[in-house]
Order: C-alpha cells, then sequence, then structure tokens
C-alpha cells in the first residue's frame, strides 16, 4: 500500500533545542495514526511541519509521493492540498458555518452550485444539518469543532491533520466525539494523522499509535501492541497504569522468558522479553495491575501487606506494599480482602524491560 | 447584644449615606451641567425656542465648520488608521528589526498634547520660515516655499501625527492576541499570504481597529488647540474654535450660540458612538480574539525586511523626532525667524519664563495644584463609583455607568462650557474664574478613566473576600479601608496617574475656564504661541514635552504596561 | 500608595493654603491688553513704588476682556478693579451701563484734553498708533501708504491683527471703513491678507519673515528692533491710526485708593517713563523724553487719520463686523 505521507529523517530544532529528533514514519492511505506523548515531545511540531507551518532543520517530507518539505523546498500550507483541525477548532468567528465550510471550496474557485452541494454532504455528514447560517459564537464547542471537521473534508484532501482536536471539549462530550471521529474516517476513508496527549484517545481511534519523548519516537504499534508490550519504561508508563520492580532474567528463549523480582530472588515469573533486551540480565519488570492476581496463599507469591482498598465501581484498588514498595493491583470487586491483611501476588503477566524508568515505578 | 445591634445601625447608615451622597454628587457634576447646557440652548426667557438653532443653522459660518469638524475627523481617522494599522501589524506580525524601538517612537506622539505638537510642527513647516521651508528654498533657490501649515491639509497632517497612536496601539493589541490558528486553517484551507490578510487577519481585528477609529474620531473632533493654532489664521474653522470665537465675542448671545454648537458637537459624537455601536452588533468574532496571548504567527518580509526597516525609521524621525527637535531649537533662539548661528543661541528664553515671566510661574503652580487634586478626588470619586457599580445590586447601576461614561465620550468643549453655564451662579453657586470650576470640570471629564479602572479591578475580586471581612466582623466601611482598597491598589495608582497627566496639560477645557488668578500651563503654552511670541512659548512647550516624557516614564515603571489606554 | 496618594492630597491643600496665605498685601486686579513683557516690567516699577499693593494683572485681547466682563456682568460682579484695553468706545459703553467710577486724577491736567474724559471716566493713559511694519531683509522698497498694501506684488504677504480680538484693530477697522469704505476690507482679502490674533504676533510673523508686510503698532515694532529683529515701520502717507488706550475703574472695586494710586502713577512722569523704557510707547505727557526716534504725541496725531471720540460709539462695531465678514469667513 503506498504511503500518504512519509516523513524521513526529519528533525526540527528552535535554537538549541530539538524538538523534532531525526524521526521515520510512513502513514498509510486509510490509515489512522496517532501522535501520542506529553506536552513538549515533539508532536505538534512534528504535525506543523507536515502542514507547512514549520520548516524542518533537517530531513523530508513526502506527501502522496511529492517532496513537500526538505532542505531546498518548501511548498507553503495552501499548496498540500491537507485538512487540518486545530485545538481551538480556529472556526472564523465573522463567517458563518455555511462561509466557514465553504471557504477551501472558494479559494480553489469550484462553481457555486458545486460548493453548495459539496458543503451541504459535509454539513450532513458531520451532523450540523440546520445550522448552515449560524455564526460560531451560536455554537456549542462540540458543533464548532464539527465544523472545523468539515471544513477540513470538504475538498477531499490527500489526508487530514488532527492537532488534540478534543481537548477542549468537556470528558463526555470528548468521547462521544471520539466515536464520531472513527465513525467518519470509516465513511471517508481519509488518511488521518492526529496528535493528542490523551492516551484513552489515541487507543480508541488509531490504527497505529506513534509513542513520542523528548523529540524521538519511543515505539509504533497498534494499539495492543503499544499497551500489552511496551518497549521502553517510558512507553509503558505513560500508557495506563503500571508497576515497576528492579529484576534480573533468570532464564530467556526467543520472545519468552522468567525473570526474578530484586529481593526476592527465589520466586521466578514468565515474562515476555522484548527485542532487542535478550542479552541484558539486569532490568525492570513492567506489570500492569490487572495482570496480577491476589491469594491468600504464600507459595509462589509475592508476599505483602494490603494498604488501601478502593472502591471503583467495576473493580477494587489495592495499594499493597511489597518488597519494599507499593504496588497497584486491580482486581474483580467479588474480592474483598481487608486492609492490613497479608496477601500473596502472583503476577500473570509481565514484560521485561532492560532499562530504567525515569520516575515512573509506582 | 447591645454592642452589636449599635455598630448594626452603624453599618446600616455609612454605607447608604456614602453611596446615596456620591450619586447625588454624580447626577450635580455630571447631569446638571449637561442638562443645563441642553436647556439653555433651547430655553430663552422662559420660552421654549430654536431661535438659537436657527439661527446657527442659518450661517454659512457655522455650517462650515460642522462640516469642516466631520471633514477633519473623517480624514484624520482615514490617515491615522492607515499608519497605525501599518505600523501595528509589522510590529506585531513580522521580523522587522528593532520592533520594540518602533512601538516606543509611535507611542511618543501619544504622550503629548497635539497643540504642542501643532507648535513643534509650526517650527518645521511654517510658511517661508519653517525649518523645512527654508532648507527646500536653500536647496532648490525656489522664490516660494512649498509648505504652508497653516491650512487645512496641515490641520490634518498634525491632528494624524497625534491621533494615530489610538489606532496602533488597539490594531496591535487585537493582532497579538489574535489566535494563529485561524490564519493558519485558512492557509491550510488553500489561502495565500495575502489572501488570509484579507479574508481572516482584517476582518477579525476590524472591531478594535474600528474601537480605535472612533477614539481618535472623538479625540480630533474635540480638539481644540490645533484648529486654532493653525486654522484660526487660515480662516478654517471647526465647531471647537467657533464655540472658542462666540465665547469670546464678549455677548451672552454669544454664550448661548456657543451652547447650541455644543449641542451640535455633542449630536455628532454621540452619532458617531451610536454608529459605533450598531456596526459591533452586526459583527460577529469581537469576543473570540481575547483571551490568553499566544506566539502570533510571525510573517517573514525576507528581502524587503531592511528597505522597510529604513523605510519605518525614516517616517518615525521625520514625524516623531523631527519636529521635536526643531523646537527644542527653537526655545533656544533670540527671536523667531533668526537663522540657526551660535550667536543668535541664548538661554534667555528659559530663564524668562521660569524666574521673570509671573504668568509662567502660577501656571506651573496652578497646573501641578490642578492636576493633583483632580487627580486625587476624581481617582476617589471613581472608586466609590465603580464599587456601587460593580459590587451592589442597586437598581439604577447602569445609569451611574452612563453618566460616568458620557463625558469622556462628548467633546471637552461641550463640557466646559456645561460647567459654566452651571456654575456661574446659575444654582446659586459661582465658580466661574475660579480654580474650583476647573477642578470640576476635570474631575467630570476624567471621571471615566478612575471608573473604568477601578471597576476592572474589582471584577476580579471575589465577592466571598468582602464576605469573609464581614463575617469577620469589620463593617462595611473597615472592610472597604483593609480589603477592597488594598486589592485594588493597581487600578488606583493606574488611575491616578492616568488622570493626573492629561489634566497636567489640559488645554481645551481650560482655555474656556481659566481665569485672571488661575491659568494653566497649557494655556500659558498657547497664549504665548498666539501672540507670536514663538521662542518663549517653544521653550515652554519644551519643558513640559521633558516633563511629561518623565512622566510617562515613571507611569510605565509603576503601572507597567497596563497604563495603556 | 495609599499613603502617598494621602501624602499628595495633603501636601496639595497645604499648598493651596500657602497660595491663600500669600496674599496678605493688598490685591489689586487688572484686565489689560498691554503685551505681557511690558506689563511684568510696569508691574514691578508699581509695586516697588506702592510696596502695599500687589497688582495682578490678567492679560488677554480686548475682545477676551469684553467677554470675560461680560460673562462676570451676568454672573453678578465683575471682578477686575481696573481695566485697561485698548479703545475708548468700550469704555463709553461701559459708563453708559453706570460700570465705571468716575476719578478725577491730580495728573489729568498734564495730558492733552484729547486723552482725558472730562467727568473722569477713564483716561487715554498708553497711546500707540497703528503702523505699517515690513521685514528689512526681505524688503527693500516697503508700501507707504494703506492703499499700497493692495498692491498685487504684496499678494498673500500681508498679515494684520483681528478686530475680534484687538482692540487696536477694531479702531483702525473703523479708520479704514470710513476713509475708503468696506471695499478696502474685500480688496485686502482678494490680495490673500492673513489675519492673526494679535498685533504682537502679527509683528512677530513679519519680523521673523513669514510675512513680509503688517498691520502693527508702533511701539511694538521699536521694541522689536532694538531686540535685533529685522523689522522697520512705516508711518503711511494717508494716515496712521492713533489709538489711546483708556484706563478706567471699575465701580464695583473693593480696593478704591488702590486703583487710584495705580490709575495715578500710569498718568504720572514715572508711569509715562516706564511706558517709554519698557514698551517704547509714544509719551502721553509732553514732560516725559520719547523713545528714540518716534514722534511726539503732537506730531503723531498730525499725521494721523483723525477720529472724533464720540464717533467709535455708534459705528465701531459695524466696521467690526464687516471686516469679519470679509476677512474672517
Amino acid at each position: 500500500m503506498p504511503s500518504v505521507i512519509e516523513l524521513e529523517h526529519l528533525t526540527k530544532a528552535f535554537g538549541d533545542v530539538v524538538a523534532v529528533d531525526d524521526i521515520e514514519l510512513a502513514i498509510a492511505r486509510g490509515e489512522i495514526v496517532c501522535l501520542l506523548g506529553p506536552s513538549g515531545c515533539g508532536k505538534t511540531t512534528t504535525l506543523r511541519m507536515v502542514a507547512g507551518f514549520d520548516r524542518p532543520t533537517k530531513g523530508e517530507i513526502k506527501i502522496a509521493g511529492v517532496v513537500v518539505s526538505s532542505g531546498s523546498t518548501l511548498i507553503p500550507p495552501e499548496r498540500r492540498n491537507l485538512g487540518m483541525v486545530f485545538q481551538n477548532y480556529a472556526v472564523w468567528p465573522h463567517m458563518t458555518v455555511f462561509r466557514n465550510i465553504a471557504y477551501p471550496l472558494r479559494i480553489k474557485k469550484v462553481p457555486r452550485r458545486e460548493i453548495q452541494k459539496k458543503v451541504d454532504e459535509a454539513i450532513q455528514l458531520t451532523g450540523l444539518t440546520g445550522l448552515a447560517k449560524r455564526y460560531p459564537e451560536q455554537l456549542s464547542g462540540g458543533q464548532q469543532q464539527r465544523v472545523a471537521l468539515a471544513r477540513a473534508l470538504v475538498v477531499q484532501p490527500v489526508a487530514m491533520l488532527l492537532d488534540e482536536p478534543l481537548s477542549n471539549l468537556d470528558a463526555k462530550l470528548r468521547e462521544k466525539m471520539r466515536f464520531e471521529i472513527m465513525d467518519l474516517h470509516r465513511r471517508t476513508g481519509i488518511t488521518v494523522l492526529y496528535v493528542t496527549h490523551d492516551q484513552a484517545e489515541a487507543m480508541v481511534l488509531s490504527d497505529r499509535i506513534v509513542v513520542m519523548n523528548e523529540g524521538r519516537i519511543d515505539q509504533i504499534g497498534s494499539p495492543g501492541e503499544i499497551y500489552r508490550q511496551p518497549r521502553s519504561a517510558f512507553v509503558a508508563d505513560f500508557i495506563g497504569l503500571a508497576n515497576f520492580a528492579r529484576a534480573t532474567l533468570v532464564e530467556s528463549s526467543g520472545s519468552q522468558g522468567r525473570a526474578a523480582v530484586a529481593g526476592v530472588e527465589d520466586i521466578s515469573f514468565p515474562c515476555e522479553v522484548p527485542v532487542g533486551a535478550e542479552q541484558s540480565r539486569e532490568g525492570l519488570l513492567f506489570v500492569r495491575p490487572e495482570d496480577i492476581r491476589l491469594t491468600e496463599k504464600a507459595g509462589g507469591t509475592l508476599r505483602g501487606i494490603v494498604r488501601r482498598r478502593t472502591f471503583l465501581g467495576n473493580q477494587v484498588d489495592y495499594r499493597i506494599e511489597a518488597v519494599g514498595k507499593e504496588w497497584r493491583v486491580e482486581v474483580n470487586p467479588d474480592v474483598t480482602i481487608p486492609e492490613g491483611s497479608a496477601v500473596g501476588m502472583s503476577v500473570q503477566r509481565a514484560v521485561f524491560l532492560p532499562e530504567a524508568p525515569g520516575e515512573g515505578a509506582s | 447584644m447591645e454592642d452589636a445591634k449599635r455598630t448594626g445601625v452603624r453599618r446600616n447608615l455609612t454605607q447608604p449615606i456614602l453611596f446615596v451622597s456620591v450619586i447625588v454628587l454624580l447626577l450635580i457634576l455630571v447631569g446638571l451641567p449637561l442638562g443645563t447646557l441642553f436647556y439653555k440652548s433651547v430655553v430663552m426667557q422662559g420660552k421654549l425656542t430654536f431661535v438659537n438653532y436657527t439661527y446657527v443653522f442659518s450661517e454659512q459660518r457655522n455650517i462650515l465648520p460642522f462640516w469642516n469638524t466631520l471633514k477633519l475627523g473623517a480624514l484624520t481617522v482615514a490617515f491615522s488608521t492607515g499608519i497605525g494599522v501599518a505600523l501595528a501589524w509589522l510590529v506585531a506580525r513580522t521580523d522587522l528589526p528593532g520592533r520594540r524601538w518602533i512601538e516606543m517612537a509611535s507611542l511618543v506622539p501619544y504622550m503629548l498634547p497635539p497643540f504642542i505638537g501643532a507648535m513643534a510642527w509650526t517650527q518645521l513647516l511654517a510658511p517661508r520660515v519653517g525649518y523645512l521651508n527654508k532648507l527646500w528654498t536653500g536647496l532648490f533657490h525656489t522664490p516660494t516655499a512649498p509648505f504652508n501649515l497653516y491650512s487645512f491639509s496641515g490641520i490634518v497632517w498634525v491632528m494624524t501625527m497625534y491621533t494615530f497612536p489610538f489606532i496602533f496601539i488597539t490594531a496591535k493589541g487585537a493582532l497579538e492576541r489574535m489566535n494563529p490558528s485561524l490564519e493558519e486553517a485558512a492557509r491550510i484551507a488553500g489561502a495565500g499570504k495575502i489572501r488570509v490578510l484579507r479574508n481572516v487577519t482584517l476582518p477579525l481585528v476590524l472591531p478594535s481597529i474600528m474601537a480605535g477609529m472612533i477614539l481618535a474620531f472623538l479625540y480630533t473632533i474635540s480638539n481644540f488647540g490645533v484648529p486654532a493654532l493653525l486654522g484660526m489664521r487660515a480662516r478654517i474653522y471647526v465647531l471647537t474654535t467657533r464655540i472658542y470665537l462666540y465665547m469670546h465675542d464678549g455677548t451672552f448671545q454669544g454664550i448661548r450660540l456657543a451652547a447650541a454648537l455644543s449641542v451640535l458637537l455633542l449630536a455628532a459624537a454621540l452619532f458617531i458612538l451610536l454608529l459605533n455601536r450598531w456596526v459591533l452588533s452586526r459583527q460577529h468574532g469581537a469576543a473570540i480574539i481575547s483571551g490568553k496571548s499566544v506566539r502570533p504567527a510571525v510573517v517573514e518580509l525576507g528581502k524587503w525586511r531592511a528597505p522597510i526597516a529604513c523605510g519605518v525609521v525614516a517616517f518615525l524621525g521625520f514625524i516623531v523626532i523631527a519636529p521635536l527637535v526643531s523646537m527644542f531649537l527653537t526655545s533656544f533662539i533670540r527671536a523667531w525667524g533668526l537663522p540657526l548661528r551660535w550667536e543668535n543661541l541664548t538661554l534667555h528664553n528659559y530663564k524668562y519664563i521660569l524666574f521673570d515671566y509671573s504668568l509662567t510661574k502660577s501656571a506651573f503652580l496652578n497646573s501641578s495644584l490642578l492636576a493633583l487634586t483632580a487627580a486625587t478626588v476624581t481617582t476617589a470619586f471613581g472608586a466609590l463609583l465603580a464599587y456601587i457599580s460593580v459590587k451592589t445590586k442597586l437598581k439604577g447601576r447602569q445609569a451611574i455607568d452612563f453618566l460616568s461614561t458620557l463625558p469622556h465620550a462628548i467633546p471637552g468643549t461641550v463640557v466646559a462650557l456645561a460647567m459654566i453655564l452651571a456654575w456661574s451662579g446659575q444654582f446659586k453657586l459661582n465658580l466661574y474664574n475660579t480654580f474650583w470650576i476647573i477642578i470640576v470640570a476635570y474631575v467630570v471629564r476624567y471621571l471615566f478613566y478612575s471608573y473604568r479602572n477601578v471597576s476592572a479591578s474589582l471584577v476580579q475580586i471575589h465577592p466571598s473576600l468582602e464576605e469573609a471581612a464581614r463575617i469577620s466582623g469589620a463593617s462595611w466601611m473597615q472592610n472597604f479601608r483593609d480589603v477592597i482598597v488594598p486589592l485594588i491598589r493597581p487600578g488606583l495608582v493606574a488611575s491616578w496617574l492616568l488622570i493626573f497627566m492629561p489634566t497636567l496639560r489640559e488645554l481645551t477645557m481650560s482655555i474656556l475656564l481659566y481665569g485672571p488668578h488661575t491659568p494653566t500651563l497649557a494655556v500659558a503654552a498657547y497664549e504665548m504661541q498666539s501672540a507670536g511670541y514663538y521662542h518663549i512659548a517653544a521653550a515652554l512647550a519644551s519643558l513640559i514635552v521633558v516633563v511629561l516624557l518623565v512622566l510617562n516614564a515613571i507611569v510605565r515603571r509603576v503601572v507597567g504596561g497596563k497604563a495603556n489606554a | 500608595m495609599r499613603k502617598n496618594l494621602m501624602l499628595v492630597l495633603v501636601l496639595s491643600f497645604v499648598a493651596a493654603a500657602g497660595i491663600v496665605g500669600l496674599a496678605e498685601k493688598e490685591p489689586l486686579l487688572i484686565y489689560t491688553s498691554c503685551p505681557t513683557e511690558i506689563m511684568s516690567a510696569i508691574e514691578q516699577d508699581f509695586e516697588a513704588l506702592n510696596p502695599t499693593i500687589d497688582l495682578q494683572v490678567y492679560r488677554s485681547g480686548t475682545g477676551t476682556v469684553q467677554a470675560k466682563i461680560a460673562a462676570e456682568k451676568e454672573a453678578g460682579r465683575i471682578l477686575a478693579d481696573l481695566i485697561w484695553v485698548a479703545e475708548y468706545s468700550y469704555c463709553e459703553t461701559l459708563k453708559d451701563q453706570d460700570l465705571l467710577f468716575p476719578y478725577l486724577s491730580p495728573q489729568a491736567a498734564s495730558l492733552p484734553a484729547s486723552l482725558v474724559q472730562p467727568e473722569g471716566y477713564y483716561y487715554g493713559a498708553r497711546v500707540f498708533a497703528m503702523v505699517i511694519c515690513y521685514n528689512s531683509l526681505y524688503v527693500t522698497e516697503p508700501p507707504t501708504s494703506w492703499l499700497d498694501l493692495l498692491d498685487p506684488k504684496w499678494a498673500g504677504q500681508v498679515v494684520t491683527g483681528n478686530p475680534q480680538y484687538s482692540g487696536s484693530n477694531v479702531v483702525t477697522c473703523a479708520a479704514l471703513g470710513m476713509t475708503y469704505g468696506v471695499n478696502y476690507f474685500e480688496q485686502l482679502r482678494a490680495n490673500g491678507c492673513t489675519v492673526v490674533q494679535g498685533n504682537s504676533q502679527s509683528a512677530a510673523e513679519v519680523s521673523s519673515g513669514a510675512y513680509l508686510i503688517g498691520f502693527t503698532l508702533d511701539n511694538m515694532v521699536r521694541d522689536l528692533k532694538k531686540a535685533g529683529s529685522p523689522i522697520e515701520l512705516v508711518y503711511p502717507t494717508d494716515g496712521a491710526v492713533l489709538v489711546p488706550s483708556p484706563i478706567a475703574i471699575i465701580k464695583t472695586t473693593d480696593h478704591l485708593a488702590a486703583a487710584k494710586a495705580f490709575v495715578d502713577y500710569v498718568l504720572s512722569p514715572n508711569g509715562q517713563k516706564a511706558l517709554v523704557t519698557f514698551g517704547q510707547y509714544v509719551p502721553a505727557r509732553t514732560d516725559v523724553v520719547g523713545p528714540v526716534g518716534a514722534p511726539t504725541l503732537a506730531e503723531l496725531s498730525a499725521q494721523s487719520i483723525s477720529l472724533p471720540m464720540d464717533f467709535f460709539k455708534c459705528t465701531s462695531n459695524f466696521f467690526t463686523e464687516q471686516f469679519v465678514e470679509i476677512m474672517l469667513e
């Protein structure tokens, strides 16, 4: 499948600060790819370079096979044939909904009748029926964002760029819009590059997630891969809840192995060993809270004491002190173990990571 | 129990008494004089008559100034907008070098009164003897000099130089606050840089520019000094100078006609304000611009960077620095028109105005006293009004808002005239020719500054802070003194300084109100200029300029940029 | 900062009190059109001779002073103790309105009859004449008569004061209007004559070279010339306009004795000498030596357009209005 957007050795420095550091990415037609990372990780800068607002310091960007940014060329945003949705919607307040959506078509000198038709389609597609004559100030945040979406889609661009489009909306609406964007994507089949710092959003929407950290790509993978098989402590920690413990790899064969937690060397747990980690002996054992079973038996488990028990509705969150640190464990609410009692933890699934996390262990 | 009852009673009394007296004072100071002005213009000897108006309108000499006023306002605003918006865009949105300096230079005229500008420009462009005219005739050996400042275009030129900062400030603010993604969205939609400027940037900053234009228009049509110093000798009259002449023709009928003309001037001002309201009500998008400042998209000027920078520096040098420098030069010359040579330079002009001439001495004293008193009284008065308007649920708060804002929106000439009509014995109180009538006029005219500044501070004080004070046992007065005043201190200081500076050099009202014992600085300078003592007037004006620039530096330090309004 | 504000407030009231406190001498308020610099010198001279009196001067053009008096009269009381503005007809008007105090000064006997109002209501205490002035750097062949100013040669180069502001211009208007008719103003306007505020400004414009020819007062030209300005005067062949500026006591004064003292002073040899020295005026008394190169009062009267005192009363406004109508609109 041909790539719609290709980034090669893309680097952007602002003075001495390297915001984007030599990243490589290819996005296939029809794919929806999220750039995910904490603020300042370079995801927005990457998006703005794709859009053409920022000039790369090094590297190349190709859109539909054409070089649009490189050391020598910089095709301006208006000639890249992209759609874009901004964090604050950027719906022009002095134009009606109709005129906002029609604007890209007008610029392209599309005949009047066709404009009417296409805008109507876009309005219908984004659920704005009946609001065409309104001004943005008369719309809710969600409606404004739909206008922005319709405006980005109306010219059927090569790809659509979305820059944290839902972060200004309240939680309920955000969740609803996630599904609407997915739906829209399904119906139009458009290629999407999506920037967010919200991992849940990325999980729901993406075909692939690109986790970025300090200007570099830490991992690219499907939401499942990213969640289940993080390749670094940063990825593991950034997405979902995680327990980390110093560990030693006691045996490994291919991608499977066993690791022992420091301090209780006599017990070892089965774990996945990512490619490239086979050589290390020392590292971190990463365990999702839901991958720990609580037992009252002592055998083959880590011994700990329940420090706090929090009822969350669909599950119960336990804070358990074991091997000198606190572990988070999430279990089915049927299980009730009182605070202060001793408990055994059996790790069902873990990943051995050959590096130290920042401060992530909790 | 007994105790609580007593404090309860006291609390219930001080606050209402204070509020009522403040409101009554507002009605007396603002409502009464403006009402009298209108009344006097339509009622003669107890009968309703429009004879003043029919007379005013039947005379070509009054119709023409009316049109001149509108024409002057329109042309000045048009040119100011061109200059102000262009400079604002260059400073706010491009990579032009030295933007900070350009901004500072653009704001210098804003600190100075236009009549001093007129005096300074006279040095450059007076027919035959202005330095530029001399330079021209010297260079090209032409018998006649090309520039004549004493003309309609001269008035427009000088007014433009002193009003474009209004538009510069508002346009720059809007351009800086504007969300860059609005423009980026248009780029993505396929629009080029110019098209984005036309379709998105300009329409969005238009409401702010409009606000600046309204200010500039009102400022221009209210101005007396410039059309008086430059226009009267060329037989060009505007409403303010015509009113001045009526006031000086020595008859009471003249005062009535002046009142009628003032109502006309007032009508022109109100018309523009209503027009503004109407336009704004049809405008969408003004609201979205405001908010936190974001990094605006910077336009790279590329190869145009150097030429544009040179052009801007030359332009600002010419319009800001050159007239001031020539005025400073003239202030050292023995007699006006003498060539600039060593032997013609002297410090005598300064010695004269500082030590020998009693008028300037009392003018310095008067203006300082007037400005100090007006700033203090107005700040206190405006603060109480702002409190009532913002913090209470009193019925008729809108009226307070209206009466506090009105005198600022209408021309100073009209305010002054209203003061004369109301306070020269009409209501058993004769302040005419005294210090007090000037104070009252200043308070009324500049009330808006303190009212608005303090209101802005008060809005930010959450009611719970006051409630906490009251719960802790503070009476309303104690709460006001211990909680409110310290919290709104920046607003109070800003308003004090914002009133002090313009009142220190006020001309438009003072020229109609000053008496034998109460000449003000601006009046002294104006009188000296119109008596033909250009070199001495230049010395006085130079001193005023230095004082104002120093004060401005202090203001900027104290208020930290918030004072731009 | 609140403390500072309070401090400022307190200081300003202290200062205000200080000003009030200064007035321990007897204040004497005069409204005059006599130029400020000259008046400052006269004030010092007078106060040196009368140390108990504090002369307070409000100076402006006759028109402005008249407006002030009108407004004050309307408001109930004229503040001035004395007026010294430039023309008889106005004093006649005030006299008819019973606003003046008649005072027969002992100095009156030494003055020519033309300067004395018989009942002592006012005295022509300061004498000057409207003349033609020119810039001596640029003009080699100056005009010699009022009619010469209509020569196209001087198109756009003539400047005059405004009779709405200056009393001497009121008299000049009447004199020229009487002699040449209103037509004269029309031709003057057609020749591009500029109207500025008063005579001192007119003289300043000419000495600077902004205009080449001007209507101004003879004493002012002598004064400027003495200071080094390139200005000369011509007594027009068709007659200068002699303007004795009357001084009068306002009837409602609370400082009658001081007012009388000042009238005596300006009419006395001392006062007239001061006017000669500080203002280059032609003296009203024959026993005071006039400025260098100036004619005596008798000589000046002889070459002036003669207008009887009561003539202004009925017509002065007519010519002023014509002038304003023609020259200013």
